[in-house]
């Protein structure tokens, strides 16, 4: 009766202590031929918050393997939708497309600590009432399962001083096969480039928005030159094709973005390690996301005038696009897409219109 | 006979010097500033037909005999730290290189193309620097936002041309690349 009492609560304070799953509502299209998890490329993931779904495109014609990583942080909204929109629009028609749109599901199970952000967000979808959930940007410490170190070295060698940041997936590349959760995160999206042969990868971000709190002032700070939204970080070997892109999402969008070269002091990032460890050529790209300005009261995430949602995602995903035609241009090897949304259309929105 | 072998000879020195003047590309490219923008340049000529080298750190003595050196101004202390040097030797690299372009015969055109976003205090240091080295400066709309290049432009006597984007480029450095002999 005791042991029974005592098992009982074990369980419950067991059942306190673990995180809150996060099970990502994805709902594919007709051009998803198989959907996968990441355990499938590292077995130590299956049956914890780590693991993730991956979804498949693949239009059975050779061709080049893109693949589009949403949800690297879950406090960053528009890399998680263009990842939805590619799986539920998007078929393949040479080449194969791979999409995670939430890597990190543990940082999507929890809270946004930055700016409390509201959990989840209504819209109105093709079927009708459905939410898009906003995490937060690092792993559950639950799931982490270790405290934070007080500095963080991280796999490559690279020294942060905040060690919190042993949680944040970007700066654990190419992570480990026997590191911490978030490390064998990292380690198992390695092994996916590695297993599908990725040819190129763009990993979604967002940044706080170029606009500061209105206060009458110019918005000109000499050597204020650290925005990141509005950026396309390319790997070394990625440079030439992401000035392609770049020039290309200019005429189709209108959208001017800054190019940057990985630094390859700083260790750690997908665009760096992605691209020093394997054969595919890695990208990021950052949009401007009101939710991440400090200075806003009650952000809306989704429907902001100056930075709504489609035009965030919208973003993304036209820029993906824009990197598969002129890695092609490149190399001869080809993704084509049928069922991209047009970036007009998806102006035109709302962003429901595009999801099932 | 004697005459036979200076026509060979002067066929030689012509097939050399046609040779060489095919295998010049018209024009070679170099950062200000170490940022990423030179590319985004390249890859407008590119579009144009114009298959610019880049060489990021493009020395006097680098010079393949060129027609146009195209340099795109924007700091960046990254790609500084990267190339491993400081704001002085970068400015030091570009007086040298731009006065050995012009012992060269060659015209130099300065650009910048990062709008407002690629203007601070390391960027505005270059521009100071590179407006007076240009025959021609090309600046992408926002650049310009607080009238520095105009300025520039004026106390050096420098035709500034304006663009209303990196892309939209493409049409006056068409036309100034054709002023210039690179393009027919
Ligand atoms: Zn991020």
């Amino acid at each position: 009766m005791t042991r029974n009492l005592l098992s009982g609560i074990c369980l419950l304070l067991s059942l306190t202590a673990a995180a809150a799953e996060f099970s990502p509502d994805v709902r594919p299209g007709a051009g998803v031929t198989e959907q996968r998890l990441l355990s499938d490329y590292f077995a130590p993931l299956a049956d914890t918050a780590m693991d993730s779904e991956v979804f498949v495109l693949d239009s059975g014609v050779p061709g080049a393997v893109g693949l589009m990583i949403g949800g690297t942080h879950g406090n960053e909204l528009a890399g998680q939708v263009a990842a939805l929109l590619a799986v539920e629009n998007v078929t393949a028609i040479r080449g194969k497309l791979v999409v995670i749109p939430y890597v990190n599901r543990s940082a999507m199970s929890m809270p946004d600590s930055r700016n409390a952000v509201t959990r989840h967000h209504r819209i109105e979808s093709r079927s009708g009432e459905r939410y898009l959930p906003y995490g937060d940007r690092r792993t559950d410490p639950a799931d982490q399962g270790v405290p934070d170190p007080g500095r963080y070295t991280n796999p490559p060698g690279y020294t942060l001083e905040n060690g919190a940041e042993s949680r944040n997936l970007n700066r654990t590349y190419p992570g480990k096969a026997d590191g911490t959760p978030t490390e064998r995160l990292a380690w198992a999206v390695m092994q996916l480039v590695r297993a599908e042969a990725i040819d190129f990868a763009l990993d979604m971000h967002e940044a706080d928005t170029p606009e500061r709190k209105p206060t009458g002032e110019a918005d000109y700070r000499p050597g204020g030159n650290r925005r990141l939204a509005y950026t396309l970080v390319a790997h070394p070997r990625g440079l030439e094709t992401a000035a392609f892109a770049l020039l290309e999402m200019d005429a189709d969008t209108g959208i001017s973005m800054k190019l940057e070269e990985s630094n390859s002091t700083y260790r750690g990032l997908s665009h760096i390690e992605i691209g020093d460890n394997s054969p595919a050529v890695s990208f990021l790209s950052e949009s401007p996301n009101p939710g991440q300005d400090r200075w806003r009261d009650d952000p809306d995430v989704v429907s902001d005038t100056r930075y709504p949602l489609t035009h965030r995602a919208g973003l993304h995903l036209r820029l993906f696009k824009h990197l598969a035609d002129a890695h092609g241009d490149a190399t001869g090897k080809r993704l084509e897409m049928r069922g991209i949304p047009e970036y007009e259309e998806l102006m035109a929105g709302p962003i429901g219109r595009f999801l099932n | 006979m004697k005459n036979r072998v200076r026509r060979i000879l002067l066929a030689l020195v012509l097939c050399v010097a046609v040779s060489g003047a095919a295998l010049a590309d018209g024009v070679v490219l170099t950062p200000f500033g170490q940022s990423p923008d030179a590319m985004m340049v390249r890859v407008v000529l590119k579009k144009l037909g114009v298959d610019g080298r880049l060489d990021k750190l493009l020395e006097a003595d680098g010079l393949q005999g060129e027609q146009v050196l195209i340099t795109v101004v924007a700091g960046s202390s990254k790609g500084l730290g990267e190339a491993g040097i400081d704001k002085d030797a970068e400015i030091a690299r570009m007086n040298s290189v731009v006065a050995a372009a012009r012992q060269a015969g060659m015209k130099t055109l300065v650009m910048h193309i990062g709008g407002k976003g690629r203007r601070g205090t390391l960027t505005d240091l270059f521009i100071v620097e590179a407006v007076p080295m240009a025959d021609k400066l090309l600046v992408v709309e926002g650049g310009d936002f607080d009238g520095l290049f105009t300025r520039l432009a004026q106390e050096a006597d420098v035709e500034m041309i304006p663009a209303p984007s990196v892309r939209e480029t493409s049409g006056p450095l068409e036309a100034i690349l054709t002023e210039w002999g690179v393009l027919p």
